[in-house]
């Protein structure tokens, strides 16, 4: 990342936590709710929106497509089922067993939306986010029927499928932010083969990556960095699709300054969506997620658009 | 001609005590076929000892244990019409949550709709309890019913109440003024924090919780210890005091009917609200 860049991100990402910080009806006088409430939760969002925002620049650079991100994919959605069963299951949020089954979803999910896709031959963008969508409507169907039936607990867990921050164990935190930062790390120690990628299979073929193998595993990073994401907040949308489009406008398509960027400033847009929603109208709260969403159709519209003309 | 004339000045009262006993007799042999699609609507029913009219309740009545034996006919936001078409009811009592285009389907299948409003208040729980009443005829039973409801509630209420944060669903889910939750916490003693909130259920932030301090607080799902691990949530004056209330019924608690009113007398105790009675 240059070194412009890399101070544009820093500033974004200070500006978004100190409105995070600063928001809310307690004003910022008040020492004790910034560093035991906010403060938390500025971090819940940051490790969200950090894991949402790598998932997508992977996504992105591997599926060489600008319409995915793990809500559109399906990631999401998977992670979520299997996150609710095993609330059902009575499986802890904090115990391996949950990581593990919800990355299973997440990987599952993700896997089954790109064999579907591939299945017409060549993977078109559109054939990719057809295939998403119905996994992703398949899995949230199966998610509402569950929740429909069995009755217990089941507003929460129906808040829980809206995404949102409201209430965040810090051993859950710590977990997924470890994942995320691993994710990331191997993520960026591996730009180079990324960027292969993008060149199309063939030629990363000949530049001496295995695009079969380098799929699966930046598949795997996307998807454990997603599922820790899920693991603290539910299924937000759009942070994944927006951040990489709008940072790759600084830093240039290479993986090498855009997956950084993508974290930061998905962490840095996730936290600001979480202040405002839980700031504007108040004392009501609007969850992370319905803000995303608000943001991010439209702008999902708007990519839609920009590349149906770009094909003319 | 005396005496024809006798028998003639008799007639008339002949048919119209005839025609008294014909119109009777339908509303004495048959009794009224009722659907009803809300949880409190149906313990209002029992509670006016009209049980034995119910022919189908919605699937989330389970009181009293009498409705296992019913016919369920769905959710009552979108009742399946077609299970209540085939109990034949003559009256189906819908809520204000149902779907209005399920009422409307219904009643152009020649059955009538009784829907009512939203209780915000004890007093609006009271207006469906004689709307019912009046519906099925037991007027004299509604106003025994109100009469014992009113009998559980304190004659006096507290001068300075204790603030109560009210959490119906985990997630920080309350009720504001709109509500009859809040008058429900008004009547056992206390005051909903979110009282002057005009609207019914919402989300309230965590950090208005904590800046309104409450001196008591309801849990109606999960539990003291979860509650308690929120940032900041033992600094709260509710756990100060240890007025973390968990003991409410859940259902009883937030259903706009008769067993209600029992869970208000239950919750003034907790709230050390003296009984005024003695």
């Amino acid at each position: 990342m240059q070194r412009n860049n890399f101070l544009l991100f820093s500033a974004a990402l200070a500006a978004a936590c100190l409105f995070s910080l600063a928001a809310g009806p307690a004003g910022w006088s008040n020492a004790d709710i910034i560093l035991n409430l906010r403060l938390p939760r500025t971090l819940a969002a940051l490790a969200v929106g950090a894991g949402l925002g790598l998932a997508g620049a992977l996504f992105q650079g591997v599926l060489k497509n600008p319409l995915s991100d793990p809500y559109i994919l399906g990631t999401s959605s998977g992670a979520t089922a299997a996150a609710v069963f095993c609330f059902l299951a009575g499986i802890e949020r904090t115990s391996p067993v949950f990581f593990l089954a919800v990355f299973a979803g997440a990987f599952g999910a993700t896997f089954l939306s790109y064999w579907l896709a591939r299945l017409a031959g060549r993977l078109s963008d559109a054939a990719l986010v057809l295939a998403g969508v119905a996994v992703s409507a398949f899995l949230s169907a199966l998610v509402m029927l569950t929740l429909t039936s069995s009755g217990a607990r089941s507003f929460s867990l129906f808040y829980f499928v809206l995404g949102g921050l409201y209430s965040v164990q810090p051993g859950v935190l710590l977990v997924s932010a470890l994942l995320i930062a691993g994710a990331a790390a191997l993520a960026m120690a591996r730009w180079r083969a990324l960027d292969a990628m993008a060149l199309g299979s063939e030629n990363a073929y000949h530049l001496g990556i295995s695009p079969e193998r380098e799929r699966v595993l930046f598949f795997a990073l996307a998807c454990a960095s997603t599922s820790a994401a899920v693991a603290i907040g539910g299924t937000i949308g759009f942070v994944g699709l927006m951040t990489p489009h709008i940072v790759r406008r600084f830093t240039g398509p290479s993986a090498r300054g855009l997956v950084p960027a993508a974290a930061l400033g998905g962490a840095a847009m996730l936290a600001a969506a979480d202040a405002a929603g839980r700031s504007l109208f108040s004392p009501a709260e609007i969850p992370a997620g319905v803000v995303m969403a608000l943001a991010g159709a439209p702008f999902f519209m708007w990519l839609l658009w920009k590349s149906s003309r770009g094909r003319n | 001609m005396k005496h024809k004339k006798h028998i003639a000045a008799y007639l008339p009262p002949v048919p119209l005590l005839l025609f008294i006993l014909l119109a009777a007799a339908p509303l004495k042999a048959e009794a009224k076929r009722v659907v009803s699609l809300m949880p409190s609507y149906t313990e209002i029913i029992f509670g006016l000892g009209a049980g034995k009219d119910l022919v189908g309740v919605s699937n989330f009545c389970n009181w009293p244990p009498e409705t296992a034996k019913l016919e369920k006919t769905g959710d009552y936001m979108r009742p399946n019409l077609e299970k209540v078409y085939s109990l034949k009811p003559d009256t189906v009592f819908a809520g204000a949550w149902a779907d209005a285009s399920s009422s409307k389907q219904l009643s152009s299948m020649g059955i009538k709709v009784v829907s009512l409003p939203e209780e915000k208040s004890a007093a609006g729980i009271f207006a469906t309890v004689r709307l019912i009443a009046a519906e099925l005829g037991r007027k004299r039973e509604g106003e025994k019913l109100v009469r014992k409801l009113t009998a559980l509630m304190p004659v006096k209420l507290p001068e300075k109440p204790l603030k109560v944060y009210l959490e119906a669903d985990t997630g920080g889910w309350t009720a504001g003024g709109e509500s009859f939750l809040s008058d429900a916490v008004r009547l056992a003693g206390g005051r909903n924090i979110f009282a002057e909130e005009k609207r019914g259920y919402f989300q309230a932030a965590w950090e208005e919780v904590l800046l309104l301090d409450p001196e008591a607080v309801i849990l109606l799902s999960g539990t003291e210890e979860e509650f308690l691990a929120r940032p900041m949530a033992k600094g709260l004056a509710a756990a100060r005091a240890g007025r973390i209330i968990t003991g409410l019924d859940r259902d009883a608690f937030s259903r706009p009917g008769p067993r209600l009113f029992t869970e208000i007398k239950k919750l003034g105790g907790l709230l050390g609200v003296p009984d005024a009675k003695k």
